[in-house]
């Protein structure tokens, strides 16, 4: 008789644990649950049978119907978890989001070229300790010329041809006068920088009246030539990538003596010689020399203690060779459909 | 300069790899910035003389010439006029090819053409030309015209003493025209002798520049003329000379061809002579008819003032007294070293001339053609400095290729005043110098041998030596001038390539510390474009604003030379711009926008300009994508400004409504102020300037400060602990009149407790019917906290209520 209803209840088990995998909802899972073990379940049917044991046997059949109880409560709250979470998987699959749409941005602007290259180019001489440094747009005749060894009269004055606002005041025509202005303010060693905007009294295809350019120069004992043309080497790679060739020619600045004018190999044909080099391979960037003993006198260095060196450049030139713009002009008709490329 | 490679060939021997010898001159600092080749082979034209002349059956401009070479006979139809029976022409055969044109036999109006008689134009040969080509008697009839152009008897005229030597190349007539760039420094080089001067330094050969032989006639230039200098520290030299009896006419061909390489034009044979002889040896000279010169004397003074000369090329000009003039007795015949007086000009009447050759200091020239805007060749060598002993030789060369050219007689010697000599300049030169500038180890002798290469005299002396450069460079006069002379001969590229050395330099702290470029990027970030306008704008950019006539931003700054009226003053405002920039850009569809600029204001004051920095945005249009279309409205752009603010440390700035601003709606504006000082403005276009710059749409802009941002700036961040006991919140909607602005408000909120309510922010805003048309209801969130203890809800409620109050009886507002 025991053997009889223990082995009912082993049968139980298997009979639960397939009914319970049928079940497809919570409610039907329920009603297996209540089948098995509800007041009037299978379960409670064979308990209701203890009264036809012996006292010994009693013990056994509650042993095994609790064991039954525990394993069968076991699969119906497992089953139930699985069945809560499908649900709840379904109901968040019907909330369905296309992605596929264009995400809420806030529009990104851009930077102007100049000010993107300008930037490019301060960095190139950062790592050299070079510094900073800035001067006004509107200056005198003495830190423009004068003091930059260009006398009134000189015809060196005709190489920029000058705005003037009075007599004695004008539209700076390079960054150099930051120079003049540096050196009188603070003593060596110096290796500067000066960014800005000059202006030169010159409107055509190929000259805006008015542009950027960024100056720098070392001051100090001992310095060379030679340095010259390595400090402006590392610009160069900096700028247009290692490998690009430059060559460094005789010029005249009057405020430089030795003065160079510094070409790199056309970044356009490689040097074999295309219509933005005129077929010479090579293209003017930079002027450069070693700072005027006159200069320094302007500024009360002693040119026997102290040599240094110049270089300046055109910001938007250099623009145009990094990004292949053909029209100067380009850079101040703010089409945003021009802007929005850098 | 163009210095023409066949003229060159007359001083120096000169590599037929041309692109080489550019290449030598470019890297010595005279930059060859482009060379045209040219190249005339002329096949299939040859020399033939006109035998007989008909007219045309069918065309009255026509003419048929028979012309006939050696036993060949040939009928050419011609339309040049004035050809003569017994003329030397070039014919060109068919299959000659002229300027890319092939000749063919064809019928010209009916008749038939063997060939065509060419003029120089159509050969090539100049850039103008009138008629056909007359060749000289003597030329060889049959001959191919390259023979006769190369070696006829018109070349050998040239000088007694100089040969020209054949262009190189087989048959052909071929040249290459340089255009070098000359620094200003190298005048010594605006000659062709000049420059082969150069190129022998360079390249270790010789440059010769023959001997001059005059044949002279008994009669003294003396007798002819006298000069005098009444200003002696303006003309360092004067010479003159006579020459009589010349023919003026014009010039052969080979003098014509030269002055066209070098870019002269040709006029008559005294005139191109004396542009020739510039041309060749660097100094100017001046030819007068000596007819013309009264009182038989040259007089060297300053301009009367009110004076006035008629200058070549018709100009009447006035003189303020700084010029300095070449006159005779009792007038004007010259600007000295820049322009000959119409009156005194060679003419084909003259037939006795006085040649001028000076040498004039270079400031004196300067300040009068600068006076005068008169740049002429002369007064371009002049102001940059002549040979001061160059006069004799290249007065003595006019005056032997005169006669040669012109027929005339020499008068023997010139009439010469020399009121201070030349002193020659000594220069200390010392090798550790150049070593220690250029970087370089030089050995002492490669250093004294380039300078003894440029011609330079060397005197060893204790500590190096006395270098005297000479007389044409006029550019050395310091050691640092040698050390470049020695780094340009040895070459830029032999100079290593080494790092600096030395100390950092310390860095300086700076009065304008603003990182603009972080401004610039947050900005970019923040979806706004840069653009970069012209300082100077068009003065009636104020007017479009309707800035009033009393405004601050009226006081502008003009350019005395402007390159138009439209960008004649220094802008006080950088607005314009943004908005031209916005004008355009609107035009092109481009109807989304937002843009901004940083750049300078310019103003004037009472005795000093002042330089101003500002920042300027603007935004307009929808710049989301359609689909999320929300409208943007003032408080977009409001919201940049606030968030640039927080970045710049700026906290204490209040905005303050404001109807002033002549381009603002005044409905729709602010100022925004830190303090007394105020650093922006924002709002709404006017509608009148939308208007007036074309806009189409409604803008929103504002104008920021920035140098005033830099002075009231926060140092930087600092950090606050943070608090340990929590907040309490407390909310109230206010329902106030129309007008009254929300930061008054919010300022007495502020004043009626500032230690423990910590901050009011505002969460709703509404106008409506339902509260009344003249009102607004604006919702409060009140936060109160204690930094030392928790608060409890009777004190929160008990303080709420105190604050409520005294805001409602402030503000005239009632509670919701
Ligand atoms: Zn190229």
């Amino acid at each position: 008789m025991l053997n009889d209803l223990i082995d009912s209840l082993t049968a139980f088990k298997h009979e639960a644990e397939e009914a319970v995998l049928q079940a497809g909802s919570e409610q039907e899972l329920e009603g297996i649950r209540v089948a098995f073990l509800g007041k009037k379940g299978k379960v409670s049917d064979v308990l209701k049978k203890v009264g036809s044991l012996t006292n010994e046997e009693r013990p056994r059949l509650g042993q095994s119907a609790n064991e039954t109880k525990r394993f069968l409560e076991e699969i119906f709250s497992k089953r139930g978890a699985h069945l809560a979470l499908t649900l709840k998987e379904k109901k968040l699959q019907s909330e369905r989001v296309d992605l596929t749409l264009p995400g809420r941005r806030i529009p990104t602007g851009s930077l102007h070229p100049v000010t993107t290259v300008c930037e490019e180019i301060t960095k190139a001489f950062i790592p050299l300790g070079f510094t900073v440094e800035e001067g006004p747009d509107i200056e005198t005749d003495f830190y423009n010329f004068e003091a930059l060894n260009i006398p009134k009269d000189h015809p060196a004055r005709e190489m920029q041809d000058t705005f003037y606002l009075s007599e004695n005041f004008l539209l700076r025509t390079h960054t150099s006068p930051v120079q003049i202005r540096t050196m009188e303010k603070y003593s060596p060693p110096l290796r500067v920088l000066a960014p800005g905007t000059v202006y030169r009294c010159d409107s055509d295809v190929t000259h805006t009246p008015m542009f950027h350019q960024v100056e720098g120069f070392v001051v100090d004992k001992k310095v060379t030539f030679a340095q010259l043309k390595g400090v402006l080497t590392t610009f160069v790679e900096t700028i247009f990538g290692a490998g690009v060739q430059l060559r460094f020619r005789p010029s005249f600045f009057p405020f430089t003596e030795p003065s160079a004018e510094v070409d790199i190999q056309c970044v356009i044909c490689g040097g074999e010689g295309c219509r933005v080099c005129k077929s010479t391979g090579w293209l003017e960037i930079l002027g450069a020399g070693m700072i005027d003993p006159e200069v320094f006198k302007a500024v009360g260095y002693d040119p026997d203690v102290y040599s240094g060196f110049a270089f300046g450049m055109g910001v938007e030139r250099i623009a145009m060779l990094k990004y292949g713009i053909k029209d100067l002009r380009m850079f101040f008709e703010n089409d945003v459909r021009f802007l929005e490329q850098f | 300069m163009k210095i023409s490679i066949e003229w060159l060939s007359d001083y120096i021997e000169v590599s037929d790899d041309i692109a080489k010898v550019a290449h030598t001159l470019t890297m010595a600092g005279l930059e060859v910035e482009g060379i045209d080749y040219r190249d005339l082979s002329f096949e299939n034209v040859i020399v033939a003389r006109i035998s007989a002349i008909d007219a045309h059956p069918n065309a009255d401009k026509l003419r048929i010439c028979s012309v006939n070479a050696q036993d060949e006979q040939y009928s050419v139809v011609c339309g040049d006029l004035k050809v003569n029976i017994g003329d030397i022409v070039p014919l060109a055969l068919p299959g000659a090819k002229l300027s890319g044109h092939k000749i063919k036999k064809s019928k010209l109006r009916g008749v038939e053409s063997d060939g065509m008689l060419c003029s120089e134009k159509e050969l090539g040969l100049t850039e103008e030309s009138s008629g056909v080509m007359i060749l000289p008697d003597d030329s060889l009839l049959g001959a191919s015209l390259a023979d006769v152009l190369t070696s006829s008897s018109s070349q050998i005229k040239i000088a007694d003493s100089c040969t020209v030597k054949k262009a190189q190349g087989s048959g052909g007539y071929s040249d290459s025209i340089f255009e070098v760039g000359l620094t200003p420094n190298r005048p010594d080089c605006l000659s062709v002798f000049g420059t082969a001067r150069e190129l022998a330094a360079l390249t270790g050969k010789k440059a010769d520049f023959p001997e001059i032989i005059l044949k002279e006639s008994p009669r003294t230039s003396e007798a002819d003329i006298a000069v005098e200098i009444k200003d002696p520290s303006l003309c360092g030299h004067y010479s003159a000379r006579v020459i009589k009896g010349v023919k003026v006419e014009r010039s052969p061909l080979w003098i014509r061809k030269r002055l066209e390489a070098a870019g002269v034009r040709a006029i008559n044979n005294v005139v191109d002579v004396t542009n020739y002889v510039m041309l060749e040896l660097g100094h100017p000279l001046h030819a007068f008819d000596l007819g013309r010169i009264e009182g038989g004397k040259i007089v060297v003074r300053k301009a009367g003032e009110m004076e006035t000369l008629k200058t070549l090329d018709g100009v009447e000009r006035k003189f303020t007294g700084e010029e300095l003039l070449i006159c005779d007795n009792r007038k004007p015949l010259a600007i000295a070293g820049i322009m000959g007086g119409d009156h005194s000009a060679v003419t084909t009447e003259t037939s006795d001339i006085v040649l001028e050759c000076a040498y004039f200091t270079p400031e004196t020239v300067r300040i009068t053609s600068r006076k005068l805007g008169l740049h002429t060749e002369s007064s371009h060598r002049f102001e940059r400095g002549v040979d001061p002993l160059g006069v004799e030789r290249a007065i003595n060369r006019a005056a032997q290729l005169l006669a040669s050219l012109a027929g005339g007689e020499i008068s023997s010697g010139t009439v010469e005043v020399i009121p201070a000599s030349y002193q020659k300049r000594e220069i200390l030169f010392r090798s550790h110098r150049c070593n220690d500038i250029l970087g370089i180890n030089i050995d002492e002798n490669e250093a004294t041998g380039y300078l003894k290469d440029l011609g330079m005299e060397l005197v060893k002396s204790g500590h190096g030596y006395e270098v005297s450069p000479p007389s044409y460079r006029v550019d050395i006069e310091r050691e640092i001038d040698l050390i470049e002379e020695i780094a340009r001969l040895k070459g830029y590229s032999s100079i290593p390539v080494e790092k600096l050395s030395g100390s950092m330099p310390s860095v300086h702290a700076h009065e304008m510390a603003l990182d603009l470029m972080q401004v610039k990027r947050f900005m970019a970030n923040a979806g706004y474009d840069e653009v970069v306008n012209y300082s100077f704008t068009s003065p009636d950019e104020l007017d479009r604003l309707a800035v009033p006539s009393q405004d601050i931003l009226r006081n502008t700054i003009k350019i005395l030379n402007p390159i138009s009226e439209e960008l004649s003053t220094m802008r006080s405002t950088v607005i314009p711009g943004l908005l031209n920039a916005a004008a355009i850009n609107i035009k092109k569809q481009n109807k989304e926008l937002m843009l901004f600029e940083t750049g300078k204001v310019f103003l004037s004051g009472n005795s000093h300009y002042s330089e101003g920095l500002r920042l300027c945005a603007l935004m307009t249009g929808e710049k989301a994508p359609l689909l999320w279309k929300k409208g943007t409205d003032i408080f977009n752009l409001k919201g940049s400004l606030e968030n640039l603010l927080d970045l710049l440390n700026l906290r204490d700035y209040t905005f303050t409504n404001c109807s002033d601003i002549s381009y603002l709606h005044p409905g729709k504006g602010a100022k925004v102020f830190s303090g007394d000082i105020e650093l922006a403005v924002i709002g709404e276009l006017h509608p009148s300037v939308v208007e007036n710059y074309d806009l189409g749409q409604k803008l929103f802009i504002f104008d920021l400060d920035l140098g005033a941002v830099n002075k009231v700036r926060g140092e930087g961040k600092s950090f606050k602990d943070i608090p340990v006991y929590p907040f309490v919140e407390r909310d109230v909607a206010l329902l106030v009149d129309k007008n009254v602005d929300l930061s008054k408000i919010m300022e007495s909120f502020r004043q009626k407790e500032r230690k423990l309510l910590e901050s009011v922010e505002i969460f709703d805003q509404f106008e409506g019917e339902s509260i009344g048309e003249a009102k607004k209801s604006i919702a409060f969130r009140l936060r109160y906290r204690c930094f030392e203890r928790t608060l409890t809800d009777e004190e929160v409620n008990k303080l709420h209520d105190s604050i409520v109050k005294g805001v409602v009886e402030e503000s005239g507002a009632t509670v919701r």
